[in-house]
């Protein structure tokens, strides 16, 4: 859209037509948001409208947010036209101040983003600048540290973040500028504009754009625990250099890290390239973390996932989560020796190859069903909660008695047999499994499974009654064991189905 | 360790051992290492291969077996696990058992072999060391999934197990070669379709350079890989008789072919070898085939009966 030619984005209300924003050559004839469409054409005949679309102007504001993430961790949009952006220390890594507030709305004036804005000590002064304190000729205004007081005193008390009725108000009553209120005593501000809404109360807003009251805020994102970040004059493109300066990264972070016996959980890298676009990739680990290389070697992984695009111009590697550092001996004997290491860093790097589900240790159920008896859990989550807890986790006993028979392999689902044996419930004379006849040379059993009893109390009647098992374990003439088993029984209250076989586990 | 050396030494300090050790194999790394550098290329599974890897080794504990090897299973290096194929193509769920049992023992006596030799000063955490295991999906889905309750009736400790399972079988072979470079691990166990050249060859300089033993158990009738320190062909034979229960399946019983053995290459042409696993003993024992051979083998000619009778 031509920006000389006047224009307005309209939206239908209860009465008509009305414009909700205009460019900068409608707001120089004088064309304000909230004056109807039809009164805004009678007086300027050449206005071009088209329908506001709030949605798609949400989700544009927060992809700006998640970019300006460059700027700052902390940081969210602030109504429906604005961000804030959290810059504690963050500001040296541009140059100061200053060059980050021209950094910041260079680049967006080259997304063709009209951009004013301000930079104080509190949320409020911020606001207060951005929106009323922006000189003509210049894309920001600064309130220097410890300044704000003096910087917003000749602002206009809409930059209060008011609602109209109490700025209709303070005009009535001749308060015009922020700087008035300063005069005035507190004890009457506060009697007269008492409410528990901020937007209501004069004092509260005063004292947030001052510092003197705490405002919450809440960021995209829960703040990482430590964040590094590095800023580049000239966007990386090759993957060699984006692997140094990642290295260089994680090397700071580990540093920083280890500075606070702190090792992180899980990292973030965000890579913010030239085009406004930002992308992140991530790794977990089992057990904390502050080594450099090990940080490095799960992220390279993922390198091959980073689009450079134009160029990646800010890098910032987070730890998202961190978790308190245990000192220890990370081996002694060297490469040949005997000693070996802890595998969680073996885990990390699987996990985050192959999936974290990919990666499973063993771990025992309280049942004795054989199927229900042990349970596979991500090999990451288990180890990091074995590691996390100071105290020694108590694990509960591998519930089988020590000598039990079991397969060394279970079937997911145990495969149906046809089963020949000599008596309807004696032990099987041979079988057919996967198509193939098998002559059983030798058996053991039973050993007989009965269902949970529990499971058996509140049954449907739809529902089917859990069975007892007979396990047999038993060889056939090529020296393979099986473990199979008969599902039911021929007497008493199972009697109503005939038992079926089938085969569960296979002996190594 | 040098025995003699360890005898020598009083026990009073059994950190000295360890200090000693690994300066020594410091020493001798900088000296083998240092003229090879820029000539990573010549083969590392010939003479020259790192030292030290080389002096730990292992045994199956039953001297007819372990005398097809010159010094014992090497720590260094892959050993390839296969069963006997009992179909013309394809291979049953028994053939695999047949050498993944196999491989699972071999992996207890490791697990022993390191305890031992790590002896009184074994910290916590290697007293009970990690095994991974690692295998494609689909082989899982027909092999069924490994069991801790029937795992620990073999020998191996179910908390001390990692098992990786990868979509695809290129996957295996990648997680079984990042796992030997970690340094973590007592033994990996891979189990794979098969291995070719290029990956084999990767992972036996994987276990070289960690002296992490690798057991790749392939598909019985698949082809060979060439890049392996030792290859057993494995069959399952009748179980011994159990003294308590005649009926019923007693010890384990193979018939141990080695089919290459890169350190020994006359062994590839001896007869196999019939062992028995001990479960108290944890080690194999010869076992006393002749009279309760499995049925075909009695009827075969007495070719396998002949060749155990001029083995012991």
């Amino acid at each position: 859209m031509p920006s000389q030619q006047p224009f307005a984005l309209i939206e239908s209300g209860a009465h008509g037509v009305a414009i909700v924003a205009v460019n900068e050559a409608a707001a120089h004839l004088g064309i304000e948001a909230g004056t109807s469409l039809t009164d805004a054409r009678a007086a300027h005949p050449t206005l071009l409208s088209r329908p506001a679309e709030p949605q798609k102007d949400r989700i544009a504001l927060l992809k700006l947010a998640r970019w300006a993430g460059r700027y700052g961790p902390n940081r969210h949009i602030d109504g429906s036209d604005g961000l804030w952006i959290d810059i504690t220390g963050v500001a040296h890594l541009f140059g100061g101040e200053e060059n980050l507030l021209d950094d910041m709305t260079q680049h967006l004036m080259s997304f063709g983003v009209a951009v004013q804005a301000g930079l104080a000590d509190t949320l409020g002064a911020a606001h207060a600048l951005a929106r009323f304190g922006c000189p003509p000729d210049a894309a920001w205004a600064m309130a220097p540290a410890g300044e704000t007081r003096e910087a917003i005193r000749f602002l206009p008390v809409e930059a209060l973040r008011l609602d109209a009725p109490r700025i209709l108000l303070l005009k009535r009553l001749g308060l015009r500028h922020i700087g008035q209120l300063y005069d005035i005593p507190r004890d009457s501000l506060a009697r007269r504009f008492r409410s528990s809404d901020a937007a209501a109360a004069v004092l509260v807003r005063l004292d947030q754009a001052l510092g003197m009251a705490e405002e919450p805020r809440r960021p995209m994102q829960p703040p990482p625990v430590l964040s590094v970040a590095r800023a580049f004059a000239e966007p990386l493109i090759s993957s060699e250099a984006l692997e140094a300066f990642t290295h260089e990264l994680a090397g700071d972070l580990a540093a920083a890290l280890a500075a606070k016996d702190l090792g992180a959980r899980v990292l973030r890298l965000t890579f913010y390239r030239a085009d406004g676009t930002s992308g992140t990739i991530a790794a977990a680990m089992s057990t904390p973390c502050h080594d450099a290389d090990h940080m490095m070697a799960l992220l390279s992984e993922k390198f091959s996932n980073i689009e450079a695009g134009f160029g990646i111009d800010i890098l910032r590697l987070d730890a998202v989560r961190a978790g308190k550092r245990e000192a220890s001996q990370k081996g002694f004997t060297g490469p040949q020796g005997a000693a070996l290491r802890d595998p969680s860093e073996l885990v990390d790097r699987l996990a985050n190859r192959f999936g974290r589900e990919a990666i499973t240790v063993l771990q025992p159920q309280g049942s004795h069903i054989p199927e229900r008896a042990e349970i596979r859990l991500p090999a990451l989550d288990v180890l990091e909660a074995q590691s996390s807890s100071r105290v020694a986790r108590y694990a509960p006993p591998w519930p089988y008695p020590k000598r039990a028979l079991r397969p060394a392999f279970m079937l997911s689902r145990p495969e149906p047999i046809a089963v020949t044996a000599g008596v309807p419930d004696g032990s099987p004379a041979s079988f057919i499994w996967r198509r193939v006849e098998r002559r059983v040379v030798r058996a053991q059993g039973p050993e007989r499974i009965a269902p949970e009893w529990w499971r058996t109390l509140y049954l449907d009647a739809d529902q089917k009654r859990p069975r007892t098992r007979d396990y047999y374990r038993i060889e056939d003439q090529q020296g393979a064991v099986y473990w199979v088993f008969r599902h039911g029984l021929y007497e008493g209250e199972e009697a109503t189905e005939r038992p079926s076989w089938f085969l569960h586990g296979l002996f190594a | 360790m040098d025995p003699r050396l360890s005898t020598a030494l009083p026990t009073l300090l059994p950190d000295k051992d360890a200090v000693i050790e690994s300066l020594r194999s410091r020493i001798l790394h900088i000296e083998k290492h240092a003229p090879r550098r820029g000539a990573v290329a010549s083969s590392p599974d010939s003479a020259a291969s790192p030292p030290l890897g080389r002096r730990f080794t292992w045994a199956l504990g039953c001297p007819a077996a372990d005398d097809l090897l010159p010094r014992g299973l090497e720590t260094n290096s892959l050993h390839e696990v296969k069963g006997q194929p009992s179909a013309e193509r394809g291979a049953s769920a028994a053939d695999w058992m047949a050498g993944i049992g196999f491989a699972a023992r071999l992996a207890v006596r490791r697990i022993d072999a390191l305890a031992a030799q790590q002896g009184a000063h074994a910290s916590a955490s290697t007293a009970r060391p990690w095994v991974l295991w690692c295998w494609p999906r689909q082989l899982s889905a027909e092999l069924g999934s490994p069991s801790a309750a029937g795992l620990a009736s073999l020998g191996l400790d179910p908390s001390r197990l990692i098992i990786v399972e990868t979509a695809r079988a290129g996957d295996a072979l990648n997680a079984i070669e990042e796992s030997l470079r970690a340094q973590s691990l007592a033994v990996v166990i891979g189990i794979t379709e098969e291995a070719e050249l290029t990956p084999a060859r990767r992972l036996s300089l994987a276990a070289g350079e960690t002296a992490t033993p690798c057991l790749l158990v392939t598909h019985p009738a698949a082809e060979s890989a060439a890049a392996t320190a030792t290859r057993w062909r494995v069959k399952r034979l009748a179980s011994a008789a159990q003294p308590f229960e005649p009926r019923a399946p007693g010890a384990s019983r193979f018939s141990l072919a080695l089919e290459r053995c890169r350190a020994r290459p006359e062994s590839s042409a001896r007869p196999p070898v019939f062992v028995e696993w001990n479960d108290e003993t944890r080690r194999f024992d010869l076992a006393a085939v002749v009279a309760d051979l499995p049925a075909e083998s009695r009827g075969a000619g007495g070719g396998a009966v002949a060749a155990a009778v001029r083995t012991y």
